[in-house]
């Protein structure tokens, strides 16, 4: 395993772990109207993730900046080539931290159903957008011999297999943040959620079983690894038993256990899909021989073994923050005068 | 940059003075204003930083490496970029707008009362936390009581 390889698998770690973070918090965002029928409950659920939503967040900005020093020529491709795309990203992750921010700075009931409706909406759009760039990746965009994503317009980017992956993203975050309202709730609130989670449980079970078979037989070349190499089967694997699990789970009414294994499902399907398509990272739709690989897209060995030692040192630091602050918060959420 | 550096703090010591030598009554209506300007110098100063090093940089993106121009992505058109920056200049006018209107309503309405000393313990530090939790006591210890719950 070269250094390279090393950084691949540290990078597709990272973006795990913000997928499982921020993704309880979009789904609890796209949750918020509908599992909260008053103003009190709409705050308790606006709270459980009000003091760790921009921590999880920070996973992103780790993910760019692991890619930007590792693998800078896929950093450089993927931000000019999708510019607009991580335009609408950007414009609902300032939205949404502005609706987190201002809905509680006044009383009036319009001025905190609007930004309730920022809120969920931008959720709903940054869950959307996250599949629908995984989906690209799955797919393979237009790359030429350059390295420059070739596209005449954003829906260029949108093959009927990314829209769906987008689907499936939604349906999935709005299973694990339902997992997460669970754990944090009580009373009520918490009986409303518990309800719904059977049909999110199925929602996402069939879109993701869609999803899986379309990856299988849709010629995407994301199946050439299990086939290679076997011992990767343990990633589809440890997610299918994650999901198991975490029926069981629910089944036994173990909320956090449950919440749990939804993250291994979400962490071992990302596993899946980055072993399968790895040597790749981003794939050229125009000609295979123009993709950019985990050998020919990563930086100096030099800078790799100095990124490695910054990363050793941080890395720790920054699960040992993310362990503490949500242990520090861990419980039932209770309003106080500093709350949201 | 460096001229507010030393103005803000500047304006603090010269506030306190006034309010300390007035016997802590009212303030002159002028000095108000001066203060209430600081929370925009502020942003001034760091808006002007980030330009001088900017500007200060170029023709460079990467001191002696990298020139700007060569660092422009090749597949990103002028249309594309014009109307990121228009978006994102009517986002944040909207977003100075709202601010205005909260720091205005936050002004007219005053500071809080100070706080009654609190009866329950509630616990400042991480350690305590983390040592209350460690011996396993009931967190509706930690916990506020509801009747203290406001807008």
């Amino acid at each position: 395993m070269s250094l390279a390889d090393f950084w691949f698998m540290l990078f597709v770690a990272v973006i795990a772990a913000y997928i499982v973070l921020d993704g309880f918090d979009l789904g609890v965002g796209m949750l918020h109207p509908f599992a909260a029928k008053e103003d009190r409950e709409r705050r308790i659920v606006l709270n459980s993730i009000g003091p760790i939503w921009d921590g999880n967040e920070v996973w992103l900005v780790v993910g760019g900046g692991v890619l930007f020093a590792a693998f800078p020529v896929v950093y450089a491709s993927m931000f000019s080539g999708f510019y607009w795309a991580l335009m609408f990203v950007l414009i609902a992750l300032i939205l949404r931290t502005v609706a987190i921010e201002f809905r509680g700075k006044r009383e009036s009931s319009r001025w905190r159903g609007l930004w309730d409706s920022v809120f969920s909406a931008s959720s709903f759009g940054l869950a959307l957008l996250l599949g629908v760039a995984f989906g690209n990746v799955v797919t393979g965009v237009p790359l030429d011999k350059n390295g420059e994503v070739q596209i005449d317009s954003l829906l260029d980017l949108l093959h009927p297999f990314v829209v769906f992956l987008g689907v499936t993203t939604v349906a999935m975050l709005l299973m694990h943040g339902a997992h997460y309202l669970v754990v944090k709730t009580e009373g009520d609130l918490q009986a409303r959620v518990r309800r719904w989670i059977p049909r999110f449980i199925g929602l996402f079970t069939i879109t993701a079983a869609i999803s899986a078979v379309w990856i299988a037989v849709g010629d995407f070349g994301l199946t050439d690894t299990f086939t290679d190499d076997v011992w990767t089967i343990v990633f589809p694997l440890g997610a299918l038993v994650a999901y198991a699990l975490m029926i069981v789970m629910v089944r036994r009414g173990r909320d956090f256990a449950a919440f749990f294994s939804s993250s291994a499902v979400i962490a071992f399907s990302l596993a899946t899909i980055s072993a399968g398509l790895y040597p790749n990272m981003l794939k050229s739709s125009t000609n295979p021989a123009f993709s950019m690989t985990v050998s020919n897209a990563s930086a100096e060995h030099y800078t790799l073994t100095v990124m490695l030692v910054v990363a050793i040192i941080g890395i720790p630091f920054v699960l040992l923050y993310t362990a503490g602050v949500q242990y520090l918060f861990s419980g039932k959420v209770t309003l106080t005068p500093s709350s949201y | 940059m460096i001229d507010l550096g030393f103005l803000l703090p500047l304006i603090g010591v010269v506030a306190w003075f006034v309010w300390w030598r007035r016997k802590k009554e009212r303030m002159p209506r002028s000095l108000l204003w001066v203060c209430i300007s600081t929370v925009f110098l502020a942003e001034v100063a760091t808006i002007a930083g980030w330009w001088t090093a900017e500007v200060g940089r170029q023709p460079w993106l990467v001191w002696k490496v990298l020139r700007t121009d060569a660092g422009v992505s090749p597949t990103l058109t002028t249309g594309q970029v014009l109307l990121s920056l228009i978006t994102f200049a009517l986002l944040y006018a909207l977003l100075l707008v709202l601010f205005l209107f909260l720091l205005d309503r936050k002004i007219k309405h005053g500071p809080e009362a100070p706080e009654e000393p609190h009866e329950s313990d509630l616990p400042n530090t991480f350690r305590e936390v983390f040592r209350s939790r460690s011996q396993g006591r009931a967190s509706g210890e930690l916990e506020l009581e509801e009747d203290h719950v406001s807008g």
